[in-house]
């Protein structure tokens, strides 16, 4: 193995946790995230990455299209979005109050009725830091597109926990 | 087009406006109270977002994907599909339990690479999505009732332990195979062909003389998976299930 290859394992196990957020935000549950991060890895290991990318981005995009053209050609998505809130306080782990009215179990209810576009624009954008125009091309969509769905999800978010009843328009 | 508040206040907080977007928002957020709290709300949201993100951070990396990292090879098992219809949210079970489920299929995919080296055995079998025709968990689950035991050779017994039908009205069974050192459970779904697995699972069987509970043992990716599956009509009766083994699983109504 040479030291070319150690460094490339080392990138990837430095994004790592990127990885596995964005595809929670994609699969909408831990587990199944768990399983698109072990592919992405193993797509990674078995065809590299070119020498100049960005280790990061291009794992993002990798594990976006496997989620794409494995997961979900093959119908086995989860179907998250459908699914009534099953999540009990008692059960989560972070259930401390956020927002003075919204526990973070209420967050993920509403995240949850979101679009997966738009839960994957936010986790890029609000969690990862991404740019509009690094998210665009991620997602392989203009960056209008982005900072819609982005205005909509923020949107989505403050209006069903509550937070706009003063701040509304 | 022109921008919509939101638009310009979600652009505001990620720096995204252009010079002039920037300065006109910004003269209008100083005489503007509730454009104020509607950005103030915009990033509290943000906050929201990035907390519940960081429960996904604590749930312990799954082991399998360090373990690949650390070889430098990937698996050669293309992961199996797990629809765990049942399990909607990322945050949905306490983490640790989240991430004893990711190791269980990270062992489960470890352990069947290891045993594919190994004489032909039906835990291995287990390992390819549609099942052989032709082997001893074809035999279970096409033939035997729930709870009958079956002998499967090498030192293997397995059982069908519950049968249902599935949303879409196909048949399903959960199955295990056990074997003197560990267990594979599995769920499987009667296709026009022949069945097909749809989830997979591997516990270690418990030391000896130390008592399990049969339902401790049950991985919660079957029982997640059994929950998402199951249709209205619950679990398929004895009497009903008889005739559609002797019916070669086709409906008969």
């Amino acid at each position: 193995m040479d030291r070319k290859l150690n460094n490339r394992q080392q990138d990837i196990l430095e994004v790592l946790p990127n990885i596995r957020r964005f595809a929670a935000s994609l699969t909408g549950n831990l587990a199944d995230a768990d399983d698109l991060l072990q592919s992405t890895v193993e797509r990674l290991l078995a065809k590299g990455l070119p020498e100049d990318a960005d280790v990061s981005r291009w794992s993002l995009r990798v594990c976006r299209n496997l989620w794409i053209d494995e997961v979900r050609s093959r119908k086995v998505r989860s179907d998250a979005r459908r699914e009534p809130a099953v999540i009990g306080e008692q059960v989560l782990h972070g259930e401390q109050q956020v927002l003075g009215e919204m526990t973070l179990a209420e967050v993920q209810e509403v995240l949850m009725s979101m679009s997966e576009d738009q839960r994957a624009v936010l986790e890029l954008i609000a969690v990862e830091g991404y740019s509009y125009k690094e998210a665009a091309a991620l997602l392989d969509v203009p960056i209008g597109t982005v900072m819609s769905r982005l205005a909509r999800a923020r949107t989505t978010l403050i209006e069903k926990s509550g937070l706009a009843a003063t701040g509304n328009r | 087009m022109e921008k919509s508040d939101d638009v310009l206040l979600s652009s505001f907080v990620d720096g995204e406006l252009t010079e002039h977007e920037l300065r006109e928002l910004e003269r209008r957020l100083d005489r503007d109270s509730q454009l104020q709290t509607r950005l103030d709300a915009m990033r509290a949201a943000d906050a929201a977002i990035r907390k519940l993100y960081a429960e996904v951070d604590r749930a312990p990396m799954p082991d399998a994907v360090i373990q690949m990292l650390n070889r430098g090879t990937p698996e050669k098992s293309n992961v199996l599909a797990f629809p765990r219809r049942g399990v909607g949210q990322f945050l949905q079970m306490p983490v640790a339990i989240a991430a004893s489920i990711a190791l269980v299929v990270g062992i489960m995919v470890s352990e069947l690479a290891q045993r594919s080296q190994d004489s032909a055995s039906s835990i291995e079998s287990l390992s390819a999505r549609i099942v052989d025709p032709e082997s001893g968990l074809y035999r279970l689950l096409e033939k035997s009732s729930s709870g009958e035991e079956l002998n499967l050779g090498n030192a293997q017994h397995g059982r069908a332990v519950l049968t249902f039908a599935d949303k879409d009205g196909r048949y399903c069974r959960q199955l295990r195979v056990d074997t003197s050192a560990s267990s594979a459970h599995a769920v499987a779904c009667r296709q026009e062909n022949g069945w097909e697995l749809v989830a997979l699972a591997y516990t270690d069987a418990a030391p000896e003389g130390q008592f399990q509970p049969a339902a401790a043992e049950t991985p919660f990716t079957i029982t997640a998976t059994v929950d998402g599956l199951i249709g209205t009509a619950g679990p398929v009766e004895e009497e009903k299930e008889n005739l559609l083994i002797s019916n070669g699983w086709n409906q008969f109504e």
